[in-house]
């Protein structure tokens, strides 16, 4: 597979890279030599076979919990808000001066 | 010797009775970082300050229960994100990015009292095998300061092998602990995929990303590993499997233990220097009592195609969420929501980290889908059930874990594809999830080899077993660069 100029600017579209026409000289010689060599894959006859998108063996956390929520990607003040149904949280970093403050946020929709 | 490069039993037994403070160590490491760091370049940010604090915070305390990693002065990969500590992933993108939280892996080395002095150079998103893709400086290898130290995780393996700090966190995505591992000739261990969490591990390939320790030799590994393994409910792919204890796996004892030894990882393209060694290696362990065969993993030769394909596939998508709205780099001056998403990409993201995204755009568009990606998805079924199959006959699967030695800086920077190939012995192990030590094995004119163990999913005990018992009859890991 050769790959064109022309490829190069709509991939790079699709992308959201702005690119220079040296880059885009560049990656048509590269992507054509990387996906050329990709083309090895053509050799084996994969009819039949289940692609494994992911080695371990995976379920729906949320299905299994029944409604139990995440464990917070931040500790609030020890609260865990809301462990039936949603909860978002997160936190800011308000610099004033000198000083930083984490502000800390834990909302719960029951 | 200096202190960080005495085993580590001897140094906590020192710290535990308070006879050496954790000032005093912490102190050793700024100072060999002050006599090296200007020829090595293994750090992006140093945490004098914060690591001076932590440290005068231990020793006011009591090191009652302190566990082996008490007091340790580590260092970081930069894509392991640190609380208030600059983690910029080497790329321009996020030059000043500071994190309102600490990845799993963090939290749990902080529980173990370790003391973090800073955080290492890397290539850009972990993207590469030399380092030479960071966008601030190319870390040096200590054996031999005009090569690369490897990649990505190079400042994490250049950092231990310069005694910087007495180990440190890296990750690996094709190779990428175990590679730079070799290079420097230290231990890179890349555990089991889901051993360790990936909550705050910055997502290059989420199917294949796994954080695991840089070492000095095999013992520390295990106790890295056991500080850092274990369930997280903040990571959905983290594994819920029991953890053992590794250090009482290292018995010395591999009487008996069946090792494949698969001719592909031996044949074309494998510097006959390195093959001399890992053959060396092979004899050792037959001393010791285990027994190898040749074995085939026939789909080898497509691991690296396979590799290429998914991995960058997964970055294109998960490096879209910097758009120049959310992290880091914002243009200037945008004409419109477009035009701002496409100037911020373009003027934070370095030239391999382009090729990549374009790279993973292409396969996954419209079109190219099935022939591509899907196609590759297929590939890797089958290179897995290659490792399934060596592994009903045997217990451990051995060869190198790098072709070649470490190569000159700039040799091979202009050649994308001869540069992916340095993976061909890393990236298979990675696709199937299997977990992989690179220990060293000797040296190839002057610059050091790794052997590379792999073993069955979730087995890193019998890796790190024959890992250590290798280690125990060999004196290869007690070599250090003259710096």
């Amino acid at each position: 597979m050769s790959i064109s100029v022309k490829d190069v600017e709509h991939v790079a579209n699709l992308a959201r890279l702005a690119l220079t026409e040296a880059e885009k000289e560049q990656f048509a010689g590269q992507l054509s030599a990387i996906l050329k060599y990709a083309e090895k894959l053509n050799e084996l006859n994969t009819d039949g076979i289940e692609p494994t998108s992911h080695v371990l063996p995976l379920y729906n956390v949320n299905a299994r919990r029944r409604g139990k929520a995440f464990a917070p990607a931040c500790e609030g003040n020890g609260q865990r808000a809301g462990r039936r149904g949603r909860t978002v949280q997160g936190a800011v970093r308000v610099g004033i001066g000198k000083s930083q403050l984490t502000i800390r946020f834990c909302l719960a929709k029951t | 010797m200096s202190l960080l490069n005495q085993r580590l039993r001897e140094v906590h037994h020192l710290l535990s009775r308070k006879e050496l403070s954790v000032t005093e160590l912490v102190d050793a490491s700024f100072k060999r970082i002050a006599e090296t760091e200007e020829r090595i370049g293994a750090f992006l940010t140093l945490d004098e300050e914060g690591a001076r604090n932590t440290a005068r915070q231990l020793d006011e305390g009591s090191a009652e229960g302190a566990g082996l990693l008490y007091g340790l002065p580590v260092g970081i990969k930069d894509n392991i994100v640190t609380e208030g500590l600059r983690t910029t992933c080497a790329s321009k993108f996020l030059a000043n990015y500071n994190p309102i939280y600490d990845a799993t892996v963090v939290t749990k080395l902080k529980e173990a009292r370790t003391v973090t002095v800073g955080k290492l150079n890397m290539d850009e998103f972990a993207m590469g095998g030399s380092n030479e893709n960071s966008a601030f400086h190319t870390t040096r290898n200590p054996w031999d300061t005009e090569r690369v130290p490897g990649g990505s995780s190079g400042g994490s393996a250049a950092a231990v092998a310069a005694g910087q700090v007495y180990f440190a966190l890296g990750s690996d995505t094709g190779g990428s602990i175990r590679q730079p591992a070799a290079y420097c000739g230290v231990v890179g261990l890349k555990p089991t995929y889901g051993l360790v969490s990936r909550f705050g591990l910055v997502a290059f390939a989420s199917s294949l990303d796994q954080i695991g320790p840089i070492t000095k030799n095999v013992e520390d590994a295990a106790f890295a590993l056991q500080a850092i393994a274990g369930h997280d409910e903040r990571d959905s792919t983290s594994a819920n499997v029991e953890i053992p204890d590794y250090a009482a796996a290292l018995t010395g004892e591999v009487k008996g233990m069946r090792i494949g030894v698969p001719k592909e990882y031996l044949g074309k393209g494998i510097d006959p220097k390195v093959k001399e060694r890992v053959l060396e290696a092979l004899k050792t362990f037959e001393s010791l009592g285990a027994v190898w065969e040749e074995i085939s993993l026939p789909h080898t030769e497509y691991a690296v195609a396979t590799y290429y394909l998914l991995a960058s596939s997964e970055a294109s998508s998960n490096l879209a969420r910097f758009d120049g709205v959310r992290y880091g780099v914002r243009a200037d001056n945008p004409e419109n929501l477009l035009d701002l998403y496409r100037r911020s990409r373009s003027e934070g993201f370095g030239n391999e980290v382009k090729r990549r995204i374009m790279l993973g755009t292409y396969a996954l568009s419209s079109g190219y889908y099935d022939a591509y990606y899907k196609k590759a998805q297929q590939v890797r079924t089958l290179i897995k059930r290659d490792f399934d199959q060596a592994f009903e006959k045997y217990d451990l699967i051995i060869g190198p874990t790098a072709p070649t030695t470490a190569f000159r800086i700039g040799e091979q920077v202009n050649d994308p594809l001869t540069m992916y190939l340095n993976d061909i012995c890393t990236i298979p192990v990675s696709l199937a999830g299997v977990p992989a030590i690179s220990i060293p094995c000797g040296l190839a004119d002057g610059l050091p080899v790794g052997l590379q163990i792999i073993g069955k999913p979730f087995d890193e005990a019998s890796v790190l077993r024959a890992a250590h018992a290798f280690e125990s009859h060999t004196d290869h890991h007690k070599l250090r660069p003259a710096l």
